[in-house]
């Protein structure tokens, strides 16, 4: 066992993962036993949130230390700017080592540009998985090589393909048909798979300590707790007793799973209480799957190595709508449950674990890292004001007196849900306002939601958590509708940069003599 | 057969250099581009800018080259194992996925400018008034130094400088460089057809 001065980070984003049902924050059932004791000696953020509702926006957001309106990827088919150097990127660059596990399609397997920086990048997700290949010198050995090859091709060939699904287009359409479903979920590892990557990183976290040379930074992603849910028997007996008894249950998950489309957009009909509680249950029972599994790391995490040189980070890029608001899965909205999200970190030498109360955001990850690596990181741009320390999370509990960033939740429309939603179900667009930005903003516990161009609403979250009647107070409306203006206007005037690197276009006489040759649009 | 190989080496996911031809407008890029082709080189072109008097051998180019500042490099990837032309000032956009080797042209920034001005005036759109020779002239120097310096910082490019002149000069010469440092991808000997004096000596004397 090497004990040095080497740093390793291990982010772990729990995708698709309600702060609400861990223990740590509350949770009365007994899903996340493991977590809860990780947490409890952990720098431990009460009120964590995203900074957009789902994968892409969110991803993006912890991976560069933007927010969506600057880095713009809020779109499945939008690619990251080269402009905004991810995390592996920037970490690649001073040499510390970067491996990425991932069972999110959107994330590893669709092409855009989340896997930069990355030296190896492991999909178990997608039609042909990429996993980590044994490298013991036997008999098996030139096989595993060539199956690698092989695998190598078919991987080339399903990529794009795979990408197709992707865009708002004829096949992402096609998919979500009840017919389908079980293909791309199944034989498409739609969820990856979770057991195998734990397993995996486990025993990658354990290389880096008996044998790993540097610093390593390891990225783990889990989607037990995405759609569709399909926990092993034990813990469906455990979360949801009552589902082998109860056909009507049974019958109503069965036909969910199949039914893409209502994961992405909002419900036509309000679910019965059945089945809204056998949802919520099932969903708990995938939550408890997975902690069970994440058990494995933990314990390797746990060791004195680790304890001393790895910093260890659980997030959730989002949560999750089980019918709350008329909402199901992660495509529109930003209400708390899925926008307020689980945050722990373990810090090399921390000592006492510690609560903190302050909303942040999780885009903040992105410069506690950085900080973590003693490498600068620059403001995010809508929080000029704010003292630049203050976005690392590791000094904030140090410093109490950090006056907080702002932490705002922006949920874009995903264009695909929209597109479908235009065909089966206009009427739903107005109902929700889904074509339009929902942002959501904080000043302590009161929050304000706005629907772009339509409504803004407040809530006092110590009073009313779950959003139901709106608060009247027109001063601290229009306090907050100036903050969130200025917010827009820093963040417009900071996206799409023109990077250092970009020498020629800052020139605007080049620019422009370019164009009248009819060398640039 | 050719793409019998091609489609091989796709399969097994051997990854081809771009040859990229660089440099301002009006070096000789469109030249070289029309040399590679001679000496059979396959060109990622669309020919959506058709040849006109300021280009009357055509320009070569590929439209989507244009949009690399928005982000729109999809198509880098179809230009493995060809040659696309891309004016100096969006080189630095290039996607680092992939390996490069430009052709950076150099020619006489007095010739340059005087050859733009020319093609300004043709088509109308002459920005003389709003930009001085002399504001081009250092704009462009200190551009052509930064590019260069990028140039040689990153290690998944390859450049190779040619100039314009040598090549109008000792076509031969300046095209067995080029086919070496493309690893025999091109018939240098093939090459020097292309090269047409009367066009240069057309513009010079402007």
């Amino acid at each position: 066992m090497r004990n040095n001065k080497e740093k390793n980070v291990i982010l772990i984003v729990l995708d698709t993962h309600r702060y609400d049902r861990l223990g740590s924050y509350g949770y009365s059932r007994p899903t996340t036993p493991n977590l809860d004791q990780f947490a409890s000696e952990s720098l431990f953020f009460e009120r964590a949130i995203a900074p957009g509702q789902w994968t892409i926006p969110s991803h993006a957001s912890f991976f560069t230390g933007e927010a969506p309106a600057v880095h713009g990827t809020v779109q499945a088919d939008d690619i990251l700017p080269k402009a905004y150097q991810t995390l592996a990127e920037r970490l690649s660059k001073i040499g510390v080592k970067t491996t990425g596990f991932c069972n999110n399609p959107l994330v590893g397997v669709v092409q855009n540009g989340f896997t930069r920086g990355f030296d190896q990048f492991y999909n178990y997700c997608g039609v042909v998985p990429s996993t980590p290949q044994k490298e013991e010198a036997d008999f098996w050995q030139p096989f595993r090589v060539l199956w690698g090859k092989y695998t190598q091709i078919l991987r080339k060939l399903s990529y794009p393909i795979q990408n197709l699904f992707a865009s708002p287009n004829e096949f992402f359409i096609a998919a979500l048909r009840p017919f389908f479903v079980p293909v791309w979920t199944r034989a498409g590892n739609f969820k990856g798979m979770t057991g195998r990557s734990i397993r995996e990183t486990t025993s990658f976290v354990n290389r880096i300590e008996t044998q790993g040379e540097g610093s390593h930074f390891v990225f783990l992603n889990l989607m037990e707790t995405h759609l569709p849910y399909s926990p092993p028997e034990k813990f469906v007996k455990a979360f949801v007793p009552y589902f082998y008894e109860t056909p009507e249950a049974q019958k109503f998950m069965q036909h969910f799973n199949r039914k893409a489309l209502q994961w992405l957009i909002p419900l036509m009909e309000p679910f019965t209480e059945l089945e809204a509680r056998t949802l919520s249950d099932m969903y708990d029972a995938e939550v408890a799957y997975q902690d069970h599994l994440l058990n494995q790391l933990l314990s390797e995490l746990d060791s004195s190595y680790h304890r001393e040189n790895s910093l260890v980070v659980f997030l959730a890029d989002h949560g999750e709508m089980l019918g709350e608001h008329g909402y199901m899965g992660h495509g529109f909205g930003v209400h708390e449950e899925l926008v307020r999200v689980p945050l722990f970190m373990r810090i090399p030498g921390m000592g006492q674990a510690k609560r903190i109360k302050q909303r942040v955001s999780i885009t903040q990850v992105f410069h506690s890292i950085l900080d973590y690596f003693g490498i600068e990181s620059i403001a995010m741009p809508y929080a000029n004001e704010v003292d630049i320390g203050c976005h690392s999370l590791l000094r904030i509990r140090e410093r109490d007196e950090c006056p907080p960033a702002y932490a705002i939740s922006e949920a874009y429309p995903p264009e695909n849900a929209l597109q479908i939603m235009r065909r089966r179900a206009p009427e739903l667009i107005e109902r929700f306002n889904a074509d339009h930005v929902q942002r959501a903003i904080y000043h302590e516990d009161i929050k304000m939601i706005t629907v772009e161009g339509i409504s803004k609403a407040l809530y006092d979250l110590a009073s009313d958590f779950t959003e139901i009647e709106p608060y009247q107070n027109q001063n601290q409306m229009r306090i907050m509708d100036r903050e969130l203006e200025a917010y827009l206007e820093l963040s417009h005037s900071h996206n799409n940069p023109a990077p250092k690197e970009k020498v020629s276009l800052k020139d605007e006489i080049i620019q422009q003599r370019l164009r009248d040759l009819g060398y640039l649009e | 057969m050719t793409s019998l190989r091609a489609f091989i080496k796709k399969l097994i996911g051997k990854n081809d250099f771009i040859t990229v031809v660089s440099g301002l407008p009006r070096s000789g890029t469109s030249m070289m581009m029309s040399a590679l082709h001679a000496g059979g080189m396959s060109l990622l072109v669309d020919h959506v800018r058709q040849a006109d008097k300021n280009n009357p051998k055509g320009y070569f180019e590929f439209e989507p080259v244009k949009r690399l500042p928005q982000g729109e490099s999809g198509w880098i990837k179809d230009a493995q194992g060809k040659a696309v032309k891309i004016i100096s000032s969006l080189l630095t956009f290039l996607p680092e996925d992939f390996h490069y080797r430009i052709i950076f042209m150099e020619r006489d920034l007095e010739e340059i400018l005087a050859s733009q001005q020319h093609m300004l005036e043709r088509t109308g759109k002459d920005s003389s008034q709003s930009i001085s020779i002399d504001q081009m002239r250092e704009s462009y120097r200190e551009h052509l130094t930064e590019v260069s310096t990028w140039l040689q910082e990153k290690d998944w490019i390859q450049c190779l400088f040619v100039n314009y002149n040598e090549v109008l000069c000792e076509p031969e010469r300046a095209f067995i460089r080029v086919s070496t440092f493309l690893a025999n991808r091109v018939d240098p000997h093939m090459m020097p057809d292309v090269v047409d004096i009367s066009l240069y000596r057309e513009k010079k004397e402007v």
